[in-house]
């Protein structure tokens, strides 16, 4: 197929364009109108103002993939499309004509609907920056098993290459790092026993009190009680002694039995008498898709009730509720006994979650930049949470099959309320996670290209892409994304998960309603007062250098009595 | 302000006393309870951390119902500390609430612990000079604003208060307009409180305040319809004046039946008449009692909601929206506007205040935002003392109207972190001090009554006491000379702009505020850099 099948008028003459504008003198939003030609594209729609002597001539370049949804409103006076965009940026078009109105329409709808993955815009884009290999290899599972066991022989973990051919669980990366005592056989019986083939692999492990998390999916029980003796050899040979294991279930109690009608299921009492089952309900994906929505029209239709609309949103009930368990298992590894296998239904959304966010809390690594990519290559790449599908559509758009969902954007959510709880103790801004953001459903990059390492060793990702990290490691960028108050803490952070504690993350959710100029302006002195500070300490420095040359030079010429000094 | 228990002279002492920890009751801390002439302190047993609570600062004592521990009883105080005690002896629970009740509410002046000997402060504020409180002077603020002019005059009509009681003994007026005029005017408001000078912006417009007119359906005064017109010649850039009552229309509707009300259009010439609606001070504190309650519920899983049905932002958006009105008349219409609500000294401070704080960056500096409280709040005579409720009196006239000042004020902060001097602390501090009766600067319900107390003799004041704490509340962010701090303000008003104060309503839950606070580190990174700049000096001396 050719992008321009698509596309059956390239241009379009006589168009209104209105978009919101905020006037940064009058400190309002205003209705920006302006006219011009529309003109599509294989990946952009772009909008030309007519030349006028007095303006300058201005240009709207919308991907096609980072439009969500597209509503036609075609009366016998009025040929207007709105255009909703996935980072929520909403315009509104006048066509001359019904008929261009709708030709344009049925082109976007294609065009910005498109599944198939090498027509993504990231393919076309090589040009924007060379290919380093070296960023796309910039995380490896040798990195992070060097970073939880330098002494790789007192070590009981391994890496094991099972999963070599993706054969195993399709959906988990090449190498994973499982008990030493278990062999690759028990490994296979595992997987066959989990859903989606993923069985217990090691997510992080806290070198301080020697605990860990595991994660997997749901074993398949079944309606008839089937048990596999290699899952539970593994849960068993991974726990320690004098350790107390939690499976971590991240489903409602009340939802297991029909789980184990589906062929699902949980760990059963009996058969891992060594781990706790502890039920904790969060919302699948396909409900925080809802969330999401509501939470996005509340920003937009604010006039009445806000507060009230944010609260039956639930997205800041999903906040606290990923925020306070990641705390409580974060408390038992650090300040208890506690070791935790995590897991959901498949374990490709909540999961990840959780295990991430827990890790965040107690490791520091992981709140440096490098430490952070490491994060999101390891807890969500890696471990096949299924980008292309969850980031298909944002807030305003839904697809037949249901498989978009914003756990990602939770977590860059509960992240960003981290970094304001503790503001010192991130190496990265909240820009570096808009950036993220940005870059979850539309990006020249190719990093959240397919559903996982398999799909993209398909697409031959890494050779055919840039990397985002090539865009981020970039020094004329990295600059944007460093906090500058960063004081490395060692510690394990405590956050506060109160709702008044919590904040909405108007930056981004209301990006195109306020006006950032203020908080702009407060950043840029924060930069000045760290960078003031840091001269100030090195001409210190130099005049003590200075002073004590000078008194060693006295002393050697015996003007000054050196036992006085 | 730390204090020695030794010091104190200590009534009496509770033992066995269980704290519970406001998030989670499960958590009780043991201690004891020792109840001095000016404050209830608890000290916990095993980690001997203190608990001080200035009596004056007590809002409310309730007993709830007995547990199986004791009688527990709630304590919450004005700055927002709420404190369970649960208390094992009966009979000890009885003492705890008869001295509570007979120190928290004093029914005299001269009972409040501001007029009281203050050792501490004694040795903090005496090495400067006890009486700074003059601060300021009303002709040196209107000075400042190019006052008195051709177009305005101070006048000394009410030197013994003997026009208007509640109103500051000098008065700016227009030039042009005789004391007949003013004289008849102050009859027909309500308290006497006639127009005058809140504030004149450069471009010639003007800002001035009054009450009510007391003209019921048909009253009407000539004398009090020739002073607007002298106010509205007073600008010669506009053709009319808007006059603003703040009131809801029906409850200046109401006011009427009671021969009070507002101003007939057509009786005046040449005015815009408008209202604009902002609550009264009995709404205005059953809101903040919700407010209250929301913010200390421990689990406050619906926390929003709740923080909906309390209406408090609405009504703080209800000021600053019409405090940006008064702006847009004042700055971009180069319109004069007259404010009034029903006595001019609650809903009319909090706009022409905000609206002054909005259009001159003078007030946004630390010292500016006092001159503009000393002004608009105290000089025009708000009722400190009864809003506050700083003696035993009538319940009902107590009000957050000041508090909510505080709060637009930390509102625009919020929105615009460089255009002010001073910082979050100072407006936590203000409001601390407004109601802990240590200072004698907000004891009173106008000037003519702080000069009866011998305010300025025989107390201390809270400027004073800032000044010497004064790094603790500058704003490390401030710039003073950007576009924001240096221009007319413009807050955005939409509802998504108003946050929940966390830091006032919640100062006491360290497990709901932040752990690493940003102000904090900026504060002490300028502290570090200046006193390396002085090292250096000293070093560049030596070298």
């Amino acid at each position: 197929m050719d992008f321009m099948d698509l596309i059956e008028m390239p241009r379009v003459d006589n168009v209104k364009v209105y978009r919101q504008i905020q006037n940064y003198e009058l400190n309002q939003l205003v209705t920006q109108k302006l006219f011009g030609s529309l003109n599509l594209t294989s990946h952009h729609l772009i909008f030309i103002t007519q030349t006028d002597l007095q303006k300058p001539r201005e240009e709207i370049w919308i991907v096609h993939s980072s439009i969500d949804s597209l509503e036609k409103n075609v009366t016998e006076a009025k040929f207007q499309l709105m255009i909703k965009c996935k980072n929520f940026q909403i315009y509104f078009v006048d066509f001359p004509t019904a008929y261009c109105c709708n030709s344009i329409h049925k082109s976007l709808e294609s065009l910005s609907n498109l599944t198939t993955e090498n027509m993504k815009l990231p393919f076309f884009c090589q040009t924007i920056s060379k290919i380093n290999q070296e960023d796309w290899n910039f995380y490896s599972i040798e990195k992070s098993y060097k970073r939880f066991f330098p002494n790789e022989d007192s070590s009981e973990w391994r890496i094991s290459e099972i999963n070599n051919d993706f054969k195993i669980s399709p959906s988990y990366p090449k190498k994973v790092i499982v008990p030493k005592n278990i062999d690759d056989q028990a490994l296979i019986k595992s997987s066959q026993f989990r859903s989606m083939g993923r069985f217990p692999i090691l997510s992080y492990y806290h070198k301080k009190t020697n605990s860990f998390i595991l994660r997997s999916s749901q074993p398949l029980l079944g309606s008839n009680n089937k048990r596999c003796k290699e899952d539970e050899l593994i849960l068993k040979c991974a726990l320690p002694k004098g350790k107390q294991g939690y499976v971590y279930d991240l489903r409602d109690a009340s939802i297991l039995k029909t789980a184990v009608s589906k062929g699902g299921g949980y760990e059963t009492e009996v058969n891992y008498p060594l781990w706790k089952r502890i039920n904790k309900h969060m919302d699948r994906f396909d409900q925080l898709h809802i969330s999401y929505s509501k939470l996005i029209d509340a920003c937009i239709n604010s006039s009445t009730q806000f507060f009230y609309k944010l609260d039956t949103s639930a997205w800041f009930y999903n906040i606290r509720q990923a925020l306070y368990l990641s705390f409580l298992i974060a408390d038992e590894i650090h300040n208890k006994n506690g070791c935790f296998l995590i897991h959901g239904w498949d374990g490709l959304d909540n999961t990840l979650l959780i295990s991430s966010l827990a890790q965040i809390l107690l490791d520091p690594e992981s709140r440096t930049l490098d430490g952070f990519i490491d994060l999101i290559e390891k807890e969500w790449l890696h471990a096949g949470h299924p980008f292309s599908k969850r980031y298909f559509k944002s807030a305003f758009g839904t697809t037949p099959q249901k498989q978009e969902g914003p756990v990602f954007v939770l977590f860059l959510d509960c992240v960003r309320q981290l970094c304001e709880q503790f503001c010192l103790s991130f190496e990265f801004n909240e820009d570096f996670l808009i950036m993220l953001f940005d870059n979850l459903y539309t990006s020249e990059y190719g990093t959240f290209l397919g559903n996982n390492q398999n799909e993209r060793e398909q697409l031959l990702v890494s050779s055919r892409t840039v990397s985002l990290w090539t865009y981020v490691k970039n020094e004329e960028n990295i600059k944007k994304f460093i906090n500058p108050l960063y004081k490395i803490n060692d510690d394990v952070i405590w956050p506060s998960i109160f709702t008044q504690s919590l904040s909405l993350w108007s930056n981004l959710f209301l990006r195109y309603q306020i006006n950032s100029k203020p908080s702009d302006e407060a950043k840029k002195e924060i930069v000045k007062l760290v960078e003031t500070n840091l001269q100030v300490k090195i001409k210190v420095e130099k005049l003590r250098n200075d002073l004590l040359e000078l008194q060693k030079e006295a002393i050697d010429v015996g003007v000054l009595n050196s036992e006085n000094y | 302000m730390k204090l020695d228990l030794e010091e104190s002279n200590v009534i009496t002492k509770i033992e066995n006393v269980q704290l519970e920890d406001r998030s989670n009751s499960k958590i009780k801390t043991a201690g004891l309870l020792y109840l001095t002439i000016s404050h209830l302190v608890f000290i916990e047993t095993n980690s001997k951390r203190e608990i001080w609570i200035y009596y004056s600062l007590i809002n409310s004592i309730e007993k709830l119902p007995l547990s199986i521990n004791g009688s527990p009883i709630l304590i919450r105080t004005k700055h927002f500390l709420n404190c369970l005690f649960i208390i094992s002896k009966e009979r000890d629970c009885q003492t705890l609430v008869q001295v509570l009740n007979q120190y928290s509410r004093p029914t005299k002046y001269h009972e409040l612990l501001c007029f009281r000997e203050n050792s501490h402060l004694k040795k903090l504020l005496d090495s400067t000079h006890k009486n700074n409180q003059q601060i300021y002077h009303l002709e040196s603020e209107y000075a400042r604003m190019g006052l008195p002019n051709n177009k305005w005059t101070m006048t000394n009509l009410n030197s013994d208060y003997q026009i208007c009681d509640t109103y500051p003994n000098v008065l700016f007026v227009p030039a042009s307009v005789e004391d007949k005029i003013l004289q008849s005017s102050a009859n027909f408001r309500s308290r006497g409180r006639l127009p005058v000078l809140s504030y004149l912006h450069p471009n010639g417009a003007s800002l001035t305040r009054c009450s009510q007119p007391l003209s019921g359906f048909n009253g009407r005064c000539d004398e009090d319809e020739q002073l607007l017109q002298h106010i509205l010649m007073t600008n010669e850039n506009s053709k009319f004046m808007y006059v603003v009552d703040t009131r809801p229309k029906i409850n200046a509707m109401a006011n009427k039946a009671q021969g009070k009300g507002y101003e007939n259009e057509t009786n005046y010439k040449n005015i815009q008449f408008h209202f604009i609606g902002i609550e009264n001070i009995h709404v205005m504190r059953n809101s903040l009692d919700k407010l209250v309650k929301c913010a200390d519920s421990s689990s406050n899983s619906s926390f929003l909601t709740e923080l909906e049905k309390t209406e408090w932002l609405k009504h703080i958006k209800a000021i600053i929206d019409t405090s940006v009105f008064l702006v847009e008349a004042i700055n971009d219409q180069n319109t004069s506007v007259l404010v009034h609500c029903s006595d001019g000294w609650d809903r009319t401070a909090q706009t022409c205040a905000l609206a002054s704080l909005l259009l001159d960056p003078y007030y946004r500096s630390i010292h500016g935002f006092q001159v503009l409280i000393e002004k608009e709040w105290l000089l025009f005579g708000h009722k400190f003392s009864h809003r506050c409720g700083h003696l035993f009196e009538n319940d009902k006239e107590i009000s957050p109207i000041f508090s909510q000042f505080l709060e637009c004020v930390w509102q625009l902060q919020l929105q615009f972190p460089c255009a002010f001097e001073f910082n979050e602390t100072y407006l936590i501090k203000l409001h601390e001090h407004v109601y802990s009766c240590q200072f004698g600067t907000f004891i009173g319900n106008c000037q003519k009554e702080r000069n009866d107390l011998k305010i300025n003799e025989l107390t201390y004041s809270l400027w004073d006491y800032f000044q010497s704490k004064i790094y603790d509340f500058i704003n490390p962010l401030y710039i003073p000379n950007s576009v924001y701090s240096n221009s007319v303000l413009r807050p955005d008003t939409r509802i998504f702009s108003f946050k929940f104060w966390r830091s006032l309503y919640n100062r006491f839950d360290s497990t709901i505020n932040h752990s690493e606070k940003l102000i904090d580190s900026l504060s002490m990174l300028s502290y570090n850099t200046s006193s390396l700049q002085e090292y250096s000096k000293l070093l560049e001396k030596v070298n």
